[in-house]
């Protein structure tokens, strides 16, 4: 009778379990062996009944082979061109089935030690390659990290001494300006000092001329501990004038020197405001008669043109009393 | 390196046949019930199973049970092939190379428990025939002429006792 309809379940299962036990017609097991082909379920209904029915296994009685047979059966599978063919056969893919008889044999133990060995001894080898090409990675990786940290430190130093560079250049800039500064001033003290010592050369030049000359000569220091002002006055006596000399001490530009004949327990007495530089003051016959009588000399700083009233304004800033040379 | 892995796979492959041909020789021998057809087959199984390696699956069914289906299935098919003359249940006794009668394989199978168990809800000659299929690869017909039955009848035999067994071994 033949069957035109794909089989149920059920009958695939009973040709399953048929056709594992051996007992499937020819017709029936060559349509089995077609569904099979095609159909998952089929073959899984298959594997299903022989693992059922192997504890029937227990029944067959092993019997040692002939050592022919596995002569021949070497020749057969392994020429001795050996083919890839052969040898792809029953290869790597086979790995499970070697593996299997781990479990199964003391002597198939010794088969999965030795394939998993050589298996195994590979794959470490390539996985320890593999690792330390890995571990070697990484490595470059951080010293290439750690190189950049290491630039960036570097560039930021640099940056920072470019910075200081940058203050330093201003600070010497600015201290370039004050040196200049410094030596300007430095240039009109020295223009100071030499008018200073142009005076006091002229000073000592009138001292000496008046040391020169026959008569007695009137000398008047004047000076103040409070001030720095310093000037000498000269007279000879039966001349009618004094010559006075400042010798130390700045005069404001709105500021005059005054120059008062001091007679004891009178009032002082202007002989007028004295001009820059060597100067001869007149002496009227009464300020001769005072000054050869030991009237004191005294220099005060007053408004430009003198005091207006006759009497001291400023503060006087030297005093002298005159003596014989 | 496709040499290395054929040396190395072949290793395996002589280990493999250490450890399992002897036990294949003796299925082949109680199917076939001529060691000297037996050893032809031994070399055909072996080539199978080499070429067929790559296919088995592990997670699906036990090493073992695989090579011996291989095995079995062969043997079936060269018996089948000759349309083996019809022999006496006795002369297969005496030619079974010392292996147990299907009574003694039902015991044997006893170390499998569970199917143990399952064959004794069977009715016993109904678990006998199932048996003798299974171990001595006989045909419906071989069966049917040692048990004494019609053809169909014995088909019913065996299916009802297959779908019983499977309920038993699933269920039970």
């Amino acid at each position: 009778m033949a069957r035109t309809a794909k089989p149920g379940k059920q009958d695939i299962d009973r040709m399953a379990a048929e056709y594992a036990i051996g007992v499937l017609e020819p017709a029936d097991r060559l349509r089995f062996e077609a569904l099979m082909a095609q159909d998952p379920q089929a073959r899984a209904a298959l594997v299903q009944w022989q693992n059922r029915l192997s504890g029937l296994d227990d029944a067959y009685v092993p019997v040692a082979p002939p050592a022919v047979v596995k002569k021949r059966l070497d020749e057969r599978l392994f020429a001795a061109t050996s083919t890839p063919a052969s040898d792809a056969a029953g290869g790597w893919n086979a790995l499970a089935l070697w593996r299997a008889f781990g479990s199964l044999a003391t002597v198939a133990a010794v088969v999965l030690a030795i394939f998993a060995g050589h298996l195994s001894g590979e794959m470490k080898r390539g996985g320890d390659a593999l690792t330390a090409a890995r571990q070697e990675a990484d490595q470059a990786r951080n010293d290439l990290a750690a190189y950049r940290t290491d630039l960036e430190t570097y560039e930021n130093e640099l940056a920072q001494r470019a910075d200081r560079l940058a203050g330093l250049e201003a600070e010497l800039a600015s201290m370039r300006d004050q040196l200049g500064t410094a030596n300007g001033d430095l240039a009109g003290l020295r223009q100071v000092l030499a008018s200073r010592e142009a005076e006091l050369a002229d000073a000592r030049a009138e001292l000496t001329a008046a040391l020169e000359r026959a008569g007695p000569v009137l000398v008047v220091s004047l000076q103040s501990r409070d001030s720095d002002y310093r000037f000498l006055a000269v007279h000879e006596q039966g001349s009618g004038e004094v010559r006075l000399t400042r010798v130390a001490g700045d005069l404001a530009a709105d500021r005059d020197f005054e120059l008062w004949l001091v007679e004891p327990q009178k009032e002082a007495v202007s002989l007028g405001v004295i001009p820059a530089g060597k100067t001869a003051v007149a002496l009227s016959p009464d300020h001769v008669r005072v000054l050869e009588g030991g009237g004191l000399l005294a220099v005060s700083i007053e408004q430009k043109g003198g005091s207006p009233t006759g009497v001291a304004q400023g503060p006087v800033v030297a005093v002298g009393v005159p003596e014989t040379l | 390196m496709l040499a290395n892995t054929g040396l190395k796979s072949r290793a395996a492959f002589d280990q493999l046949y250490l450890a399992t041909a002897p036990k294949l020789f003796g299925v082949l021998i109680r199917i076939l019930k001529d060691p000297i057809r037996a050893e032809d087959a031994l070399q055909d199984v072996f080539v199978k199973i080499w070429q067929k390696a790559g296919s088995y699956r592990a997670g699906e069914q036990p090493a073992m049970g695989w090579l011996i289906t291989v095995a079995r299935h062969h043997a079936i098919d060269v018996i089948r092939a000759d349309r083996r003359v019809h022999d006496d249940l006795d002369d297969h006794h005496g030619l079974a190379a010392g292996g147990p009668d299907p009574e003694q394989a039902a015991i044997a199978a006893g170390e499998r428990g569970r199917l143990q168990h399952c064959l004794e809800e069977l009715d016993p000659q109904k678990a006998e025939a199932v048996v003798a299929a299974y171990v001595e690869g006989y045909s419906y017909q071989e069966l049917a002429e040692r048990f004494g039955i019609p053809l169909n009848t014995m088909r019913t035999w065996l299916r009802r006792s297959l779908a019983s067994l499977r309920k038993c071994l699933d269920d039970g």
